[in-house]
């Protein structure tokens, strides 16, 4: 038989739920997450109880059942929230508060008004059993779920608590009269043993299954590192491919427009050398050839960095940039295309600089992207023109692409956008949909929409502008 | 010099030098880069022969118009393709409905398929800049050489014209049928006149077109319409 005096073992086990609480509670300092300190708070209460029931007979009866229960259950269901919201399902507080007080009621008109001390310890310990059957059920499904041998343990320990409360339940049949948990003898004994090793094994398990989700968490916020970084690498990589893509298809205009200094060069140098042959050209003759050649020589690698800078594979960078030289740049780029497909291209002159914060290459690509389309959608239109625009306001930059073509038809002004949406034979459908991605990294949109009056498309790109720092 | 002498002021001598250039050859050249314009009117200038620039296509048509050239002379035009407004290939067939310049188109972008409608139109050259110096005068001089030799044919075909006008219809109607391979006394038959009147009429036509043999009317035949 095991024989031990309970009122002890119960001060001992309160100081116990009131000591481990508080350990577990250092322990995982640093690692504290909400239900950490419900779950440890929820113990500290059980703990404070276990001693108020300790102390029955020293101190008046209102606080050792009335109190002492309260504070059982309501540290039962703080722990029960803790673990249902480490399953991601927590009940809402105000149920749980509404049952509570529910619970509070019976437990009271069965206390005072019925006086019938049997019942209301029976349904005491029917409720109880009821709520740790519950913490160990989700303390098992935690285990299950996760793999974790610590949240099973506390599963085995509340189970056991449930065995030995069934237990109490069943010698409470029979009694009569005031019960006094404090002697009520084997049953008293056994719950109270099941208890000081649920204090012990519960809260030695629950800083396993703390360390062990921890160790997940960290492992699982890598892997979403790790992934987040393969995704921008790979935007990034399909935005550079779009690119060189975009000059592919730019590369007959602007091999023509490249062969336009090397013609003027070599046609210099030629006259230069015969000139020199004959001896019919002085000193400053042939200094001006030279000019000539020198200054087309610029022209040529003019031409061959603006290419290149366009099309350097780059890690998304975060600097100054003012829109109006990135549209400046663009109309550069597309000029010989322009020109071949006898596109008018204007750019209204506007003196305040747009300044934005973003990759220079990126916001070109928008820009290239868009006015490529309105080049294309110019091809049969008698009137071929396209008007670009830049201005600040209200903290928003807005370029507009205005072009004079026949507009989007109403299919693509819902899809376009879409990945692999395209209007063209011979299209990708990724320019639109990639120029998006591109506006929202920068915290802005991209939107086509038509003119009004049988006007073509209008695209607009909305970005946050650069606040221009204050003079000091 | 086609001008009227008796409006024309004094000769000077740019004027002497022009012409003298002029009539070793005018090259027009249009291409709307002013970089390559200028490089390309130096080569030229440098070759002695006389030159004319002009931006665009449009510019070029315009001054045709209003502006017929002063100093008699071979002349050529070289052209890029792409340019804004009237492209070359466009300018080919605008000029080709003009005059007959021989013409010689120039791209930077070496697409086949402009290559052939450039000949198709009857490009003399298809020239890929950028365009070596000895390339382009060749095929410079090669356009002149064609430019004389059709000033020769249309000259020529002009006398035979104003030569054939002046036949009488009767006279106009025998030469065709003898240049179709009739026989005079074929020919006398089908209108219905005496044989001798026919051998009279056929020498007087002889005698206007100048030529002595049935034969070279018939060579005439090909080149003019009887």
């Amino acid at each position: 038989m095991i024989a031990f005096d309970v009122r002890t073992a119960f001060l001992i086990l309160g100081l116990l739920y009131v000591l481990l609480p508080t350990i577990t509670w250092v322990v995982l300092a640093g690692r504290r997450t909400l239900q950490v300190g419900l779950w440890c708070g929820g113990g500290l209460l059980l703990g404070c109880a276990a001693i108020l029931v300790g102390l029955r007979d020293s101190i008046p009866e209102w606080i050792t059942i009335v109190l002492a229960s309260t504070m059982i259950r309501v540290s039962l269901l703080i722990r029960i929230q803790s673990l249902r919201l480490e399953l991601d399902k927590p009940w809402p507080w105000r149920w749980l508060a509404l049952a509570e007080i529910a619970t509070l009621l019976i437990f009271l008109s069965l206390q005072y008004g019925l006086h019938n001390f049997v019942l209301r310890a029976q349904f005491n310990s029917a409720v109880m059993t009821g709520l740790l059957l519950h913490l160990a059920l989700l303390a098992w499904r935690i285990g299950r779920d996760e793999q974790s041998s610590s949240a099973k343990w506390i599963a085995r320990i509340y189970g056991l608590v449930v065995v030995a409360l069934l237990f109490r339940l069943y010698s409470l049949f029979g009694e009569t009269g005031n019960t006094n948990f404090l002697q009520e003898g084997l049953s008293a004994q056994l719950l109270t043993l099941s208890l000081v090793l649920s204090a012990i094994v519960g809260h030695f398990g629950y800083v396993g299954l703390a360390l062990d989700r921890a160790l997940r968490r960290e492992l699982l916020a890598v892997a979403e590192r790790a992934r987040d970084e393969e995704s921008r690498r790979l935007g990034s990589q399909i935005a550079q491919l779009d690119r060189q893509r975009s000059l592919g298809e730019l590369s007959a205009s602007l091999g023509h427009e490249l062969n336009q200094p090397l013609t003027a060069i070599l046609t210099n140098a030629q006259v230069a050398k015969r000139g020199l042959q004959a001896g019919r050209f002085d000193a400053g003759q042939l200094g001006e050839f030279l000019d000539k050649i020198i200054h087309n020589t610029q022209r040529a690698s003019q031409i061959i960095e603006r290419i290149r800078g366009f099309i350097r594979p780059s890690v998304t960078r975060q600097e100054q940039v003012n829109l109006q030289l990135v549209v400046a740049e663009v109309a550069e780029l597309v000029a010989a295309e322009a020109h071949k497909r006898q596109v008018t291209l204007s750019l209204p002159a506007q003196p305040e600089p747009v300044l934005v914060m973003g990759d220079l290459i990126q916001l070109s690509q928008i820009i290239l992207n868009v006015v490529r389309n309105a080049l294309e959608a110019l091809t049969a239109m008698p009137r071929r023109e396209i008007c670009i625009t830049c201005h600040g306001e209200d903290g928003r930059a807005r370029l507009r692409i205005c072009d004079s073509g026949p507009g989007l038809t109403p299919e693509a002004l819902t899809q376009a956008g879409k990945p692999f949406f395209t209007t063209k034979p011979n299209g990708l459908g990724m320019g639109v949909s990639i120029s998006k991605a591109i506006a929202a990294q920068h915290g802005g949109t991209l939107t086509l929409a038509n003119a009004r009056e049988g006007g073509g498309a209008i695209a607009e790109l909305n970005l946050p502008t650069l606040q221009r720092e204050e003079p000091l | 010099m086609n001008l009227d002498t008796q409006y024309r002021k004094a000769i000077t001598v740019s004027d002497q030098e022009l012409a003298t250039r002029c009539a070793r050859g005018r090259v027009v050249i249009i291409d709307d880069d002013a970089e390559v314009l200028a490089a390309l009117a130096a080569l030229i200038e440098f070759s002695g022969y006389a030159c004319e620039t002009y931006p665009s296509a449009t510019s070029y048509i315009h001054v045709l118009n209003y502006n017929r050239p002063c100093f008699h002379g071979p002349c050529c035009v070289l052209c890029d393709v792409k340019m804004p407004e009237l492209d070359g290939l466009q300018l080919q067939k605008r000029l080709a409905e003009l005059d007959d310049t021989p013409i010689l188109l120039m791209s930077g972008a070496s697409g086949a398929q402009e290559a052939v409608s450039a000949f198709h139109g009857g490009a003399l050259d298809f020239l890929i800049k950028p365009i070596d110096a000895d390339i382009l005068l060749a095929a410079v001089a090669n356009a002149l050489a064609a430019s004389i030799e059709r000033g020769y044919l249309r000259a020529r075909k002009a006398t035979l014209a104003a030569r054939i006008a002046s036949l009488t219809e009767r006279e106009q109607d025998i030469a065709r049928r003898v240049a179709a391979g009739q026989t005079n006394p074929m020919i006398a038959e089908t209108l219905g006149i005496a044989l001798r009147t026919v051998k009279w009429h056929r020498q007087r036509a002889l005698e206007k077109i100048g030529v002595d043999k049935t034969t070279d009317l018939v060579r005439i035949a090909d080149e003019v319409n009887l």
